[in-house]
């Protein structure tokens, strides 16, 4: 300690604020308002710009997502590049809350058609690594056919990946591009 | 004491011209809000709690003259020649064509599920063209009973005649089409 300034080693320690304090509102109370503000905003205003937490409910989507499973859509991955195939998308059914999971097949200009349960694109046949054994035995995908549709410029084709379901079971078809909300962010 | 005096005055004239403003905008709807209306009558009809702000029906809220009621109120938000076009993926569908196939229709739902209720949300007026426009909504229908709730999102056009809108077509939306 130097003898001519005492006070340089004193000070801090006289200011320094209660140790609930430091707990409750940090050192600096003003910047700790600022770190709250902006954490408000993102959770606030942020999160529910970019992400949708949805449930899983139904059987379309089996064995890949089970029914009661939790999962969170990426409202920003289309924003700047259009969905893939294979991507699992959530689409507005009913409102902003009420959404179908389906996997994208066909993308907008093609044809498509499904002969004894091959998809195909353009005449040519869809590899579908997705398309999961089920737990019941049942083929997957069971025959199914369509005939041939020809996607327009805004549309694509969806379908869920539980294809040992009875064609007229499944809920599937052609999407247009504005009732895409996201794509799934997998586990 | 004059400087606080003109202060109030001034304060006074902007809250009554702000009263002033919203009587008017109450009095004098847009069409947006007149089509609004409607569709709030509409609801009201069909749902078990609408509320009529009238005298209730001598034979209660659940007798057959509250019931008649309520689908004489909702048909006199419709056209004459109004159409019904309902196609719910592994539900509903059909077809109603003009007001006395809908009062039919009415009637047997409002008998059939008593305690329904009907919620309109994320009611958009797309096209205000007189005498035409068109609007999508979601309705909520709770039946009442247990896993009797379900969200269905609708197409309505409106017609305007005499200075009253009136919907002129309804049909649910479907998210997925076959072509």
């Amino acid at each position: 300690m130097a003898p001519g300034n005492p006070s340089r080693m004193s000070q801090p320690v006289e200011n320094r604020p209660p140790w609930w304090q430091v707990m409750a509102i940090g050192r600096n109370p003003r910047t700790t308002l600022v770190r709250l503000a902006v954490t408000l905003v993102l959770v606030l205003v942020g999160f529910p710009m970019s992400i949708q937490p949805i449930l899983v409910q139904g059987i379309s989507m089996q064995p890949t997502y089970r029914d009661g499973q939790r999962r969170f859509l990426n409202k920003l991955a289309y924003r700047f590049s259009p969905p893939q195939r294979g991507d699992v998308i959530g689409i507005r059914e009913a409102g902003k809350q009420v959404l179908l999971l389906k996997r994208v097949v066909g993308l907008p200009g093609e044809s498509l058609r499904i002969v004894q349960g091959t998809v195909l694109i353009n005449g040519e046949p869809l590899e579908e690594p997705y398309l999961l054994p089920p737990t019941n035995g049942v083929r997957n995908p069971a025959p199914w056919n369509l005939q041939e549709v020809r996607l327009g410029q805004d549309e694509h084709y969806v379908i869920g990946d539980n294809r040992s379901m009875r064609q007229t079971d499944h809920y599937f078809g052609i999407v247009e591009r504005e009732r895409i909300v996201g794509r799934l962010i997998r586990p | 004491m004059t400087m606080l005096r003109r202060r109030i005055r001034s304060v006074g004239l902007v809250a009554l011209l702000g009263l002033l403003g919203l009587g008017l905008w109450w009095a004098i709807p847009t069409e947006e809000q007149r089509i609004r209306r409607v569709l709030e009558e509409a609801r009201a009809a069909v749902s078990a709690d609408g509320g009529t702000g009238s005298t209730p029906p001598p034979d209660g809220p659940g007798g057959t003259l509250a019931m008649l009621g309520r689908v004489g109120r909702l048909t006199r938000c419709l056209t004459r020649d109004v159409e019904v076009e309902v196609d719910v993926f592994g539900g509903l569908s059909g077809h109603l064509n003009g007001v006395e196939e809908v009062r039919a229709a009415a009637a047997g739902l409002v008998q059939h599920l008593p305690g329904l209720k009907v919620r309109f949300s994320e009611v958009e007026i797309r096209q205000i063209d007189p005498p035409g426009a068109r609007a999508t909504l979601v309705a909520t229908i709770d039946t009442g009973a247990r896993e009797g709730r379900a969200a269905q999102e609708f197409e309505l056009r409106f017609r305007k005649w005499e200075g009253r809108w009136y919907i002129s077509r309804v049909a649910t939306v479907r998210a997925l089409r076959s072509r």
